[in-house]
């Protein structure tokens, strides 16, 4: 999964349009961005990427970048 | 001697999921009973650390994937050809994936509905087919509170768990003629695995309203083997098709 298609996925999580996410986005400004978008995006990382984001390090996240940058790693190029 | 109806000499049981959690706790209180184990996990070296940890002798390792629906029934004959007959039958195995439904799709539904679910009826299959029809046999479901109560993002476990619920009054029903006893057990959140990883899957506060909503706190594992044991045992001779809810009061609040 590259960069692309994580946004991709995080905008059928967040039930967005596709493509409408640039990546620079403030979650708590995004309407659909609520506790079950939470729970989503845990399910997620782990799911794609077996990643644990523990709940107290989600609420660190502020922007789609942080999100981004945590599974930075796991991305394809 | 007076006579215990707890105890579990002399008496082969067969416990899945026992690696970790509320199977461990099972494992080690109904060794501590009296009975001989026949331990069913998919991590080798975690079962063989449940071994370690019981009283007596005669106890067996079975790992078996719990997925694999269709190959359960013979798994369950192969054992009673090799270490005898089984008299009861614990289901403890589970799996646990919090999802909300817009993250659902097939394969977590399959999963978890055959892991949780499919498995207590497959085993049972096997289970009433090899055994010694003139001595009362016993199974107990493992459940959860999950089954009889809505949780955000838990509903495909609550529905495997109430699917459990089904599942004990219709098998009580179906296996009287094989005098098998069939009861479940809904504990509320108990302080295992499964539970440090539900903790990880939401932020602090959500897993502090989880907590508030405990009036006696969160479980041991010991409170559920405790439940188990009884329902299991000869005590329980007039008990059939009960869901048992272990809670410590979550249910009243």
């Amino acid at each position: 999964m590259n960069k692309q298609e994580f946004l991709n996925s995080l905008e059928e999580v967040l039930e967005l349009d596709e493509n409408t996410l640039k990546g620079d986005e403030i979650l708590m400004k995004i309407e659909q961005w609520d506790s079950l978008a939470f729970l989503s995006v845990i399910a997620m990382a782990d799911e794609n990427f077996d990643i644990v984001i523990e709940g107290s390090q989600l609420e660190e996240i502020k922007s789609v970048a942080d999100l981004v940058a945590l599974v930075e790693e796991h991305l394809s190029a | 001697m007076i006579n215990n109806p707890l105890d579990f000499s002399g008496k082969r049981v067969l416990i899945t999921g026992a690696s970790s959690g509320i199977g461990r706790a099972c494992s080690i209180l109904l060794s501590e009973l009296g009975a001989k184990l026949v331990l069913n996990g998919r991590n080798l070296d975690s079962l063989k650390s449940t071994m370690s940890l019981l009283e007596g002798n005669g106890h067996v390792l079975a790992p078996f994937d719990m997925a694999d629906t269709n190959g359960l029934c013979d798994w369950v004959k192969t054992l009673t050809k090799e270490y005898g007959y089984l008299d009861s039958f614990v289901h403890c195995a589970g799996i646990q994936i919090t999802k909300p439904i817009r993250m659902f799709e097939k394969g977590f539904f399959d999963d978890t509905m055959h892991v949780n679910l499919a498995s207590a009826m497959a085993i049972s299959q096997g289970f009433r087919i090899k055994r010694d029809r003139s001595k009362q046999g016993s199974i107990v479901f493992v459940a959860s509170i999950a089954g009889l109560i809505g949780q955000t993002g838990n509903t495909v476990y609550g529905a495997s768990k109430a699917g459990l619920m089904s599942l004990t009054r219709g098998l009580s029903m179906e296996l009287l003629r094989d005098n098998i006893r069939v009861n479940c057990v809904a504990p509320a959140l108990v302080e295992t695995d499964m539970a440090v990883r539900t903790k990880q899957s939401m932020t602090d506060a959500q897993y502090q309203h989880i907590l508030n909503q405990h009036p006696m706190g969160v479980g041991e594992p010991k409170d559920v083997a405790n439940a188990v044991a009884f329902l299991l045992s000869d005590a329980a001779k007039w008990i059939n098709s009960v869901p048992l809810p272990v809670e410590g009061g979550y249910l009243a609040n």
